[in-house]
């Protein structure tokens, strides 16, 4: 084991987790009040307006992984790396215009396998639930693990604990409040985000001019300021294509594209993008300045929390906690929700009882969501260490999946067999190059195979679809 | 009786390669430890002094590094060799140039929008 001492005192993280877990809770509880059915409950009965909008694809897209994996990136692969990781904005950016796409031609969809299932059959349908169910919930494992992991080593909670109050917290506060307590939980979650990441990064260029950052790095790590650093500049593109399917694919976007007031949701995900990109940027700079500043990194996904704590002392290790504590929140309560509801209406609604009134799908909801939390906390207490890199196998599903999904919307010609052979000869070619060549070339690699075939086939159709088979009735 | 405290000892078996110039460094030592890297050609440099027992090292490039490891009453570990041979960047171009045109298609197609409608 390695060993590092945490930054804060184990009693002074409690406080700080027993006032935000109350205050998630509250605010979830107090949001609920007015869902009185499915469709209040899994889709705030489709009235979020910009402000909500944007901060909600914001903050859902500043996961732990964004305040802690890309200063990480930065200190792995450089300005490249840096750069790289904020290409993941385009996921958002390109999903505005196709979330507008979505909302008019599915005004009554609840899920993004509503539009699996009405556009391309139940084969294409029961695949995409596979990948994406894999995909959820490994996303939903590894943020929380990495709550027990970071809430410990920050300070000093065991990761049993840590893991545990956090999960539980979102449950609660999901399960009562629905996407409704998601949404506005995500705003207060990433003002402070936000604002706390421009307090550090005032911060540290306060304490350390640009100039000696480049010098110390010129002199210590050359390769990150190389233009031609081979492994940063092949995670670009397969970084930026694993941010497109995981945007264009998953429910948690999609129920977003359902639930905002009609003509917000291309600009509320356009300004989200926007806010978004330049955060893994600042999140980045403070991994390059460690150098400069003579903090050791005892293990690279560290390195963010200790530059913080040695720039901003204690009040700084306190901002990263809470920080880590919101960007932990933000991501899981958004999958808890689009999980649970993606399991209520395309497996118990569709599959089990599809006559079941929009009271009954509201409580099957909220017990999936329970079950989602119980099944989640016994995946992660045992605490296996290799459990959260199995989230990057996902990425060929995911970048299989883009071409089905844009066609899917866009071409009357994209036919069946192009979106089931896409899918299943993506993933398995892009699954075969992470394997055998290396991680950087999964998501590429199938999101290019996956395109070959999707185009071949709406190329050689004859068919055409018709858009009125989209709009199924409640 | 006094006993001496055993010398400091890197966890790697042995030489550690890197294709991407980072690599996790650990030891294990009784005390406070420093951390010394001579690249290639040049003189040795500190990295770190202190009771950690791992240091991520990133940046480097190609090339055979010296590492060296020394406890506070001046015993040392045997040195530890890190080799960094970066990978290709002709397979890198090419595979940001099928990056691109992938992502250049996936943005027309979404942009064109539908035509047929």
């Amino acid at each position: 084991m390695t060993k590092t001492q945490a930054l804060l005192d184990p009693t002074l993280g409690w406080v700080l987790l027993a006032a935000f877990s109350v205050l998630w809770v509250g605010l979830g509880i107090y949001w609920g009040r007015r869902n009185k059915n499915f469709e209040d409950h899994a889709l705030a009965g489709r009235n979020i307006g910009l402000a909500l909008g944007s901060a909600t694809a914001a903050a859902t897209w500043i996961t732990s992984n964004t305040t802690m994996l890309a200063p990480q990136f930065a200190l792995q692969l450089g300005i490249w790396g840096m750069l790289a990781y904020s290409t993941a904005s385009f996921g958002l950016l390109l999903f505005a215009p196709m979330a507008g796409r979505i909302r008019s031609l599915m005004p009554n969809g609840y899920t993004s396998g509503d539009f699996f299932r009405l556009r391309y059959g139940r084969v294409a349908w029961g695949i995409f639930l596979v990948f994406t169910l894999f995909y959820s919930l490994t996303w939903l494992v590894s943020m929380a693990m990495a709550g027990g992991i970071l809430l410990n080593a920050l300070s000093g909670i065991s990761y049993a604990w840590g893991m545990s109050v956090i999960l539980g917290v979102c449950v609660l506060y999901t399960m009562r409040g629905g996407l409704a307590a998601v949404i506005g939980t995500d705003f207060i979650q990433s003002m402070i985000i936000l604002a706390g990441i421009v307090i550090v990064g005032i911060a540290v260029l306060s304490q350390v001019p640009v100039a000696e950052i480049h010098a110390n790095l010129t002199a210590e790590r050359p390769a990150l300021l190389d233009v031609l650093f081979p492994a940063a500049i092949m995670a670009i593109f397969n970084n930026l294509l694993f941010g497109l399917g995981e945007v264009f694919h998953n429910n948690v976007w999609w129920s977003r594209a359902f639930a905002f007031r009609k003509g917000v949701a291309g600009k509320a995900f356009a300004l989200g993008g926007l806010i978004w990109f330049p955060v893994p940027i600042a999140a980045g700079f403070i991994a390059l300045a460690s150098g400069a500043l003579n903090v050791p990194v005892p293990a690279s996904d560290m390195v963010g929390p200790l530059v913080v704590a040695t720039v901003l002392g204690k009040a700084g290790a306190i901002g990263i906690f809470v920080i880590v504590f919101c960007s932990l929140a933000s991501s899981i309560d958004s999958l808890l929700a689009a999980t649970s509801d993606l399991l209520t209406e395309d497996v118990y609604r569709r599959m089990i009882k599809p006559a079941a009134t929009p009271d009954r799908l509201k409580t099957v909801a909220q017990w999936v969501t329970l079950g989602l939390g119980v099944f989640t906390w016994a995946v992660c207490l045992p605490r296996i260490g290799t459990l959260a890199t199995v989230l990057f196998f996902a990425g060929p599903l995911v970048g299989a999946m883009i071409w089905p999904i844009v066609t899917g919307l866009y071409w009357r010609s994209a036919t069946t067999t192009g979106a089931i052979g896409g899918m299943l000869l993506g993933a398995a070619a892009g699954l075969a190059c992470y394997f055998l060549i290396g991680w950087y070339t999964g998501a590429l690699v199938a999101t290019a195979v996956s395109m070959v075939w999707v185009v071949a086939c709406a190329r050689f159709s004859a068919a055409r679809f018709d858009w009125a088979k989209l709009k199924e009735s409640s | 009786m006094l006993y001496a405290a055993s010398p400091p000892t890197f966890r790697s078996d042995g030489a550690i390669d890197s294709d991407t110039g980072y690599s996790l460094i650990e030891w294990d030592a009784s005390g406070p430890a420093t951390l010394a890297i001579a690249p290639p050609g040049a003189p040795s440099r500190e990295l770190y002094s202190g009771s950690n027992e791992a240091f991520f090292i990133s940046g480097l490039a190609d090339g055979t590094y010296r590492l060296t490891l020394r406890d506070a009453s001046g015993q040392e570990a045997p040195p530890l060799e890190l080799r960094v041979a970066h990978q290709s960047v002709t397979q890198a171009l090419w595979l940001v140039a099928l990056g691109a045109i992938v992502f250049l298609a996936t943005v027309a197609a979404i942009l064109r929008g539908a035509r047929d409608d």
